[in-house]
């Protein structure tokens, strides 16, 4: 595993592996998170892993940099690789993709010279993965889509874009778990809540996490909207991640 | 007699803020929190508050609160011209304040952002341990006319009145020096950009409680503004495309996709938080040692 130290500011360390979007750079990512969880050091705040890097924020009230990098190159040793294939957590996100959940569903179908159904069917078929997570409480950057539905972002964002929506920019989709400007293709909109401050387990994705769109009717929409729980869209797996 | 204050008017933006909710960060959930950090904290101390305790924020002024109670506090951070009853209210002192009086904060003189700490704390609803305003992510909303605020229960004694030593009482200068330890991407950057960022001024244009943005000498990218997004953090300074410097404050995202230039340390954020509009921005270069060093007046308190 090669990676490099760096600070950020005086109040966290950056762990670096690189500077691409790759499975491999996740994967030591992953790894290397999973690894300073289990040390629970006493003077770190956050741990925050993104495509590229972990970054441990620290109590800079109370430990000095010098402190921190000895102890994490301490950690750093112990990092094993396979750790981050071990386990798991598959989401299965129901969509609605109908009209009024998705107001440039159709112009984005014909920009790409396809019907609206095969634009849901190329969304709805792969297995995302969850490279990290930011930009807004429970946001995920999903790895995955597929090819023919890359687009560039809107020309003028949106004023506000209402939580659940699904959408696409450039090569990437994701979902917003609460209203924000935002200038994403909006192809439809999930009934689940990704971000709950009120709940045990706040966000529904973290790093790592598996993700797959299932299209859902208005009325099925509805259905999980008012009754259905969490829980029952979540899986975890004990085996190695599908590709 | 019940701990309450009432929102008159609550000027550009009032809102509870305390040390934040660090811990979430992996969630995309930001620290959040006062701005200015270090007169929060000292207002805490004098009153004999545990550092945490819940503030309001004021933001530039055009503020008026009504005591409901008989009660101690303590006015930190910039002088936004704040009196009671025409008696102007000393700053970074403790004061009694009566049932009835009025406070108001008119506007800014020196500095952006105001707190007002209360013996005892302002009390509000937690989201994710912290009672700070975030309204982005859907946690508490700004204050507004006709609100009415609780503030705890002052355990023990009453604060003695005390007042914090004058040379710990933050002022700013005519031209703000920002001290910045650099990042590991400043080789984005072309040297003779970079030389000029640190030589020449910027001025601030705008800012709210995400981030501010100068105007000055363009850096310029040796080839894109865009990067594969990392961690960013309270005085991190990114740069978009057309190279003027953004720095990003409490409510920042917890990831960038900018290349950044470096991170504003801790003992400068008070600073990043009272600048107005239209001040002038010097750029330092320190290092993390030094970063270290200039934090202690807070220990040696």
């Amino acid at each position: 595993m090669n990676y490099s130290l760096h600070p950020l500011g005086n109040q966290a360390l950056i762990i670096s592996f690189g500077a691409e979007i790759s499975r491999s750079l996740h994967e030591q990512v992953v790894a290397t998170y999973k690894s300073l969880q289990r040390a629970r050091i006493s003077f770190v705040t956050d741990l925050v892993p993104t495509y590229r890097s972990v970054a441990v924020y620290y109590n800079w009230r109370t430990v000095s940099y010098f402190e921190v990098e000895q102890c994490i190159q301490d950690v750093l040793k112990t990092v094993q690789l396979e750790e981050s294939l071990s386990e798991k957590k598959v989401i299965n996100l129901p969509v609605c993709y109908q009209d009024e959940f998705a107001p440039d569903l159709q112009s984005l179908a014909d920009y790409h010279k396809m019907t609206t159904e095969e634009v849901v069917k190329r969304h709805s078929e792969p297995n995302y993965l969850v490279y990290m997570v930011g930009f807004l409480p429970g946001f995920p950057y999903l790895g995955g889509l597929n090819d023919k539905l890359e687009t560039p972002r809107l020309q003028t964002p949106r004023a506000e874009v209402p939580r659940g929506s699904v959408g696409i920019a450039g090569k990437q989709t994701g979902v917003y778990p609460v209203s924000s400007p935002g200038g994403w293709h909006i192809i439809g909109n999930t009934p689940i809540e990704l971000f709950n401050v009120k709940r045990g387990q706040p966000a529904l994705f973290e790093i790592g996490d598996q993700l797959k769109f299932f299209s859902v009717s208005r009325s099925e929409y509805d259905w999980i909207k008012d009754k259905g729980c969490v829980e029952d869209f979540v899986q975890v797996r004990g085996n190695k991640f599908e590709d | 007699m019940k701990q309450l204050i009432q929102v008159n008017k609550p000027g550009l933006f009032l809102s509870v803020q305390d040390l934040g909710r660090p811990g979430y960060q992996h969630l995309g959930v930001p620290v959040s929190g006062a701005m200015d950090r270090y007169a929060l904290i000292m207002g805490n101390r004098l009153l004999n508050n545990s550092e945490g305790f819940a503030a309001l924020e004021v933001t530039f002024g055009g503020t008026e609160l009504t005591f409901k109670y008989d009660t101690v506090i303590c006015i930190t951070g910039g002088d936004l011209a704040a009196h009671i009853d025409y008696e102007p209210v000393p700053l970074w002192e403790t004061i009694r304040v009566q049932q009835g009086q009025q406070l108001i904060f008119e506007r800014p003189i020196h500095g952006m952002r105001a707190y007002l700490c209360v013996a005892g704390g302002i009390q509000s609803e937690r989201w994710l341990g912290s009672q700070s305003t975030f309204e982005k992510g859907e946690m508490g909303s700004r204050l507004v006319e006709g609100d009415v605020v609780k503030v705890g229960q002052v355990e023990g004694v009453q604060p003695s009145l005390s007042a914090l030593r004058r040379d710990l009482r933050p002022v700013l200068t005519k031209t703000v020096t920002l001290r910045v330890i650099t990042s590991q991407v400043e080789s984005e950057f072309t040297s003779s950009s970079v030389t000029r960022f640190y030589q020449s001024s910027y001025v601030f244009k705008k800012g709210d409680r995400m981030g501010c943005v100068l105007e000055g000498d363009p850096l310029v990218h040796h080839s894109t503004a865009d990067i594969v997004s990392d961690a960013v953090t309270y005085g991190t300074i990114q740069v978009p495309a057309n190279g003027q410097p953004m720095i990003l404050l409490a409510d920042r995202q917890t990831t960038g996709g900018y290349t950044t230039i470096g991170t504003v340390i801790s003992a400068d954020h008070w600073k990043l938080a009272q600048m107005a509009p239209g001040a002038t921005v010097q750029f330092e270069r320190v290092s993390v040692k030094e970063a270290e060093w200039l934090q202690q007046s807070w220990k040696r308190y």
